[in-house]
């Protein structure tokens, strides 16, 4: 239970450094150049080659697509050089993603759960042995990953995993079943974590494997039927006492949850530049829309109603963008520890994108429930984003929890941010420093008042995390657009401070109320309703 | 309230570790750790603290907790708060 500082006072720390590099898409100006070179690529491949429509409507990207992706180099973009790679940050690597999925969630998804959460093992935690073996062919596109770790018992509770990985005469096996698998129809190599009770000299403890879906005793079972997603594969994956090579192991032996988690920590990151990417796509077209179609002698865009609503959409959509944007900074700078960063990213923005993409569909009239104009297949596309790697549920409650280990004085006092931004956002800089106090505040009361016992109140735990996550929100816009206005005066900068003013006000109200529901205490009438019908 | 006898805890640690890991076989051991051995995640541990604080009915301060990694290292808080 480590006591680790909290969320917010690191990143004040640094508050004027990592401001300027989050308008930068790379570490540096070499890396920005290869970001902007593949992202022509991928605007050019992507509008001529891509179509949704017809994605959907065969349930599979396809193999042409699978090897056009290969020979541009997209299944390396996070590979290091040395094997093949692009060697791309998470900042650059996560551009490129949130790019592609402007055009097809299904394609994206393939690529960015490939680049991210599939291969962190083998990238990050893998032998040299176990890369040199591997990576060349995956960056070539020979072999496309997959991470397992779902089980028919075990969703969110990844602890509770039946899939056994044990040693018989020497050899390691693996045996069980991983269900909803995504691009497992077609991986060549798999991350499987498994329960290894007994190995490492751990009693308990969980091993994360490389896997060969070529060898014995690997079976892919039948695609799934989803609502959306439908271009990557999804499927179980039985693993019928497979024998695994030692040197298979990704870390430690017994230590593989930690290894999970971390993962998935990157992870998120890359699925919350999809969300990003969907939001933004929505937005443009909804814009489009709402330019041509004319009702009552006017095009929708004269409304008023209709210009506040996509105003407040444009805003949402640079929230995710910038929360992203500061993710990949603390992750690429090895700044911190970026496990609840990658939480709030990952939340924040499927849940935004889902609101922004209903809300564009909404602007469409009945042109945006037309299955051609693009925006249904949005809507189903992001829905999962709000359960896959971690149910966004459960992980308010991780995040909640995490606010248990934040040393209590650090809560009572954070640096404040209203003298560090230029005039225009002075009034915004000094409404988050004081709901920053608040917040903290709240949070050593809670720990004061509840200690563990905040863990029977879920209700509460949930109402936590958005307060915090609004809050970092707040917190990563004034990071972004105190550098990007600062000293400048040019159109793009008037439309950032205004897009940053509105984000700053929706996120203080999200934050507020949620605030206001912390003090208010238990919703009575709900609990009352529940016991009544629920088995208790 | 009268403080229970170390194996009193010892059983009760037990009991709610089985129960949020209904899987875990075996013996639990007092050097068994929480995470390697038990195979709770960070969450299962601070269920594990919440679920005996409030048995207990213990004001526990959380910074007082940090250390805790072990099933042994529980049933010694534990004892140290009641005393």
């Amino acid at each position: 239970m480590p006591g680790k500082t909290n969320l917010f006072t690191p990143i004040l720390e640094a508050f004027r450094q990592i401001g300027p590099r989050l308008a930068t898409s790379g570490r540096t100006q070499e890396e920005q150049e290869v970001v902007a070179s593949i992202l022509r690529e991928v605007n050019r491949y992507c509008r001529k080659e891509v179509d949704g429509l017809a994605i959907d409507r065969r349930g599979a990207l396809g193999q042409e697509m699978l090897d056009a992706v290969a020979e541009r180099g997209w299944f390396g973009l996070t590979i290091p050089e040395e094997y093949g790679g692009a060697g791309l940050s998470m900042s650059a690597a996560t551009r490129i993603a949130t790019e592609i999925c402007k055009y097809n969630g299904s394609l994206a998804t393939c690529v960015a759960l490939h680049s991210g959460l599939a291969l962190y093992g083998l990238i990050h935690l893998a032998s040299k042995d176990l890369q040199s073996r591997y990576l060349p062919e995956i960056a070539a596109g020979q072999r496309i990953a997959a991470f397992c770790a779902t089980e028919p018992n075990a969703g969110s509770d990844i602890g509770s995993m039946r899939t056994l990985l044990y040693e018989q005469d020497g050899i390691f096996r693996l045996r069980g079943s991983k269900s909803y698998v995504t691009n497992g129809g077609f991986a060549g190599v798999l991350t499987v974590i498994a329960s290894s009770p007994g190995l490492g000299g751990a009693r308990g403890g969980h091993t994360m494997v490389v896997i060969d879906p070529s060898w014995t005793g690997v079976h892919k079972q039948a695609e799934e039927n989803k609502l959306g997603l439908k271009g990557p594969s999804t499927i179980t994956i039985d693993f019928d006492d497979v024998e695994v090579p030692r040197d298979h192991v990704i870390g430690e032996v017994s230590k593989g949850l930690d290894l999970a988690h971390e993962a998935l920590t990157w992870g998120r990151s890359f699925m919350a530049a999809g969300c990003l990417g969907s939001a933004m796509a929505a937005v443009q077209e909804a814009r489009e829309h709402i330019a041509g179609r004319v009702q009552f002698g006017r095009t929708l865009d004269q409304f008023p109603l209709v210009r506040e609503q996509m105003a407040a959409a444009m805003a949402d959509v640079y929230t995710v963008e910038t929360v992203l944007r500061l993710v990949c900074d603390v992750f690429d700078s090895r700044s911190g520890d970026i496990a609840l960063d990658s939480t709030v990213a990952k939340v924040l923005g499927s849940e935004r994108a889902w609101n922004v993409i209903d809300r564009g569909l909404q602007l469409m009239g009945g042109a945006g429930f037309i299955e051609e104009t693009g925006m249904p297949r949005r809507l189903r596309d992001v829905r999962v984003t709000r359960i896959f790697e971690g149910a966004n549920d459960v992980l308010r409650l991780h995040l909640a929890s995490a606010t248990l280990g934040w040393p209590r004085a650090g809560l009572q006092e954070f640096p404040e941010v209203s003298p560090l931004v230029p005039a225009p956002l002075r009034t915004e800089a000094e409404r988050f420093d004081e709901m920053l106090r608040e917040v903290g505040v709240c949070l050593a009361s809670i720990q004061k008042q509840y200690g563990f016992k905040l863990f029977q109140r879920q209700s509460l735990q949930s109402v936590m995390a958005d307060a915090i996550m609004a809050t970092y929100g707040m917190m990563a816009v004034l990071v972004r657009a105190a550098a990007s206005v600062q000293d400048q005066d040019t159109p793009e900068t008037c439309v950032e401070l205004a897009t940053a003013k509105l984000a700053c006000k929706r996120l203080e109200s999200e934050a507020r109320l949620a605030l206001q529901t912390m003090t208010r205490g238990a919703d009575d009438e709900a609990l009352t309703l529940a016991n009544a019908v629920l088995a208790q | 309230m009268t403080a229970p006898s170390a194996d009193i805890l010892r059983n009760d640690v037990d009991e709610i570790i089985r129960r949020i890991r209904p899987d875990f076989k075996g013996e639990i051991k007092v050097t068994d750790r929480l995470r390697e051995d038990i195979g709770l995640d960070s969450l299962h541990a601070m269920e594990l603290l919440s679920a005996v604080t409030e048995k207990y009915e213990l004001d526990v301060d959380i910074e007082e907790v940090q250390e805790v990694k072990t099933v042994g290292d529980v049933v010694q808080f534990l004892t140290t708060a009641m005393a």
